[in-house]
């Protein structure tokens, strides 16, 4: 029992920055970032008999994490729609450009992103996951993967005015 | 004209982070355009890999307490084992129930059979059993009083065979059809 809840903890230590970067890539407000991170934990507790060792435990976090993330999502759309059109406006891309004297970030361009295409391109750079995996998490075909990375990386050069 | 299909395997190339076949880097040598997707998009995945964003590995060590300590009590393992030990009761008590029931039905079938057995073998023996009358101590009774009044009998008999023939007769005279024709 004790085993089971030291193993446990090294997994909390391990992942819990990571899964709230993740989460906090498409979810601004950190609180609420915090409670879904938590949740995704609770979820793994409860369902730790479920997992399929043969799998990637990685590419299971991340399937839970993806759901609870998107649920949350799917809730906020639903009870704020006209703040979340304020905030996307806020964050446009040319923004990030024009505002900032300095050759924007990458990943902060990303973020502008549709949801699938940064979470495609999260999984896959920060993550180091492999299009199989992404597939898994994402409950999408591995072709579709390919197209959303595909579209991310075009629509970023697009926005860092590289040729295309 | 077929570089739709270039840029297709070359994003692959870059998603995989393998190297061009023959075909690819022949293709990519010749074609401009393509060479351009091909570098634009190994520049953007070079930025996105190198510019990643810094996790510390022991992250927020108070979130972290926090998620720990809103662990449910009861731990995953035991939950598993309480479910697998309930699973095996129900089967044990399903089995039990099937084999009891087994029995019973066996037994019911058996006892069944039996009264249907009993039920033939009774309407035999009541079939084997003589009617009353003619019982041997009944038929000498009607045998003694024969030969003591043969006469009373005979008579009594007549009597009867008379009044039917008279009977009969009657059944067959026309008078009720006359009378019919005479009211028509
Ligand atoms: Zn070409």
């Amino acid at each position: 029992m004790q085993g089971s809840k030291d193993c446990f903890e090294q997994i909390v230590l391990r992942h819990s920055g990571s899964l709230l970067r993740f989460v906090g890539s498409s979810v601004r407000v950190a609180q609420d970032a915090e409670d879904i991170v938590q949740d995704v934990f609770l979820n793994v507790y409860a369902n730790m008999n479920r997992f399929d060792c043969e799998g990637s435990f990685k590419a299971w976090l991340y399937t839970i994490a993806y759901n609870c993330k998107n649920s949350y999502l799917r809730k906020k759309r639903v009870r704020c729609q006209p703040l979340e059109v304020v905030q996307r406006a806020q964050v446009s891309p040319e923004e990030i450009l024009t505002q900032k004297q300095e050759v924007a970030s990458v990943w902060a361009l990303a973020s502008t992103l549709s949801a699938s295409q940064s979470t495609a391109i999260w999984l896959r750079y920060h993550e180091q996951m492999d299009v199989s995996q992404i597939a898994l998490v994402m409950k999408k075909s591995r072709m579709h993967v390919r197209v959303l990375l595909h579209r991310a990386r075009t629509r970023l050069a697009g926005m860092m005015n590289e040729p295309v | 004209m077929l570089c739709w299909i270039y840029r297709w395997f070359l994003a692959c190339c870059v998603d995989t982070r393998t190297g061009l076949g023959p075909r690819l880097d022949r293709h990519v040598r010749v074609c401009r355009a393509c060479r351009t997707y091909h570098q634009t998009h190994l520049r953007i995945s070079d930025l996105l890999e190198t510019q990643v964003p810094q996790v510390s590995i022991e992250g927020d060590r108070s979130f972290q307490d926090t998620i720990l300590v809103s662990l449910p009590v009861r731990d995953a393992a035991p939950v598993s084992a309480l479910r697998f030990r309930h699973r095996s009761l129900v089967a044990l008590a399903a089995s039990v129930f099937i084999l009891v029931s087994v029995i019973l039905t066996a037994r019911h079938m058996a006892s069944l059979e039996n009264a249907k057995r009993l039920e033939q073998t009774s309407a035999l023996t009541s079939m084997a059993v003589l009617p009353r009358q003619w019982a041997p101590s009944q038929l000498l009774a009607t045998y003694g009083s024969l030969m003591q009044a043969p006469l009373e009998t005979e008579v009594k008999n007549l009597t009867t065979d008379a009044r039917q023939a008279a009977r009969f007769l009657v059944q067959c005279t026309p008078f009720a059809r006359a009378d019919s024709r005479e009211r028509d």
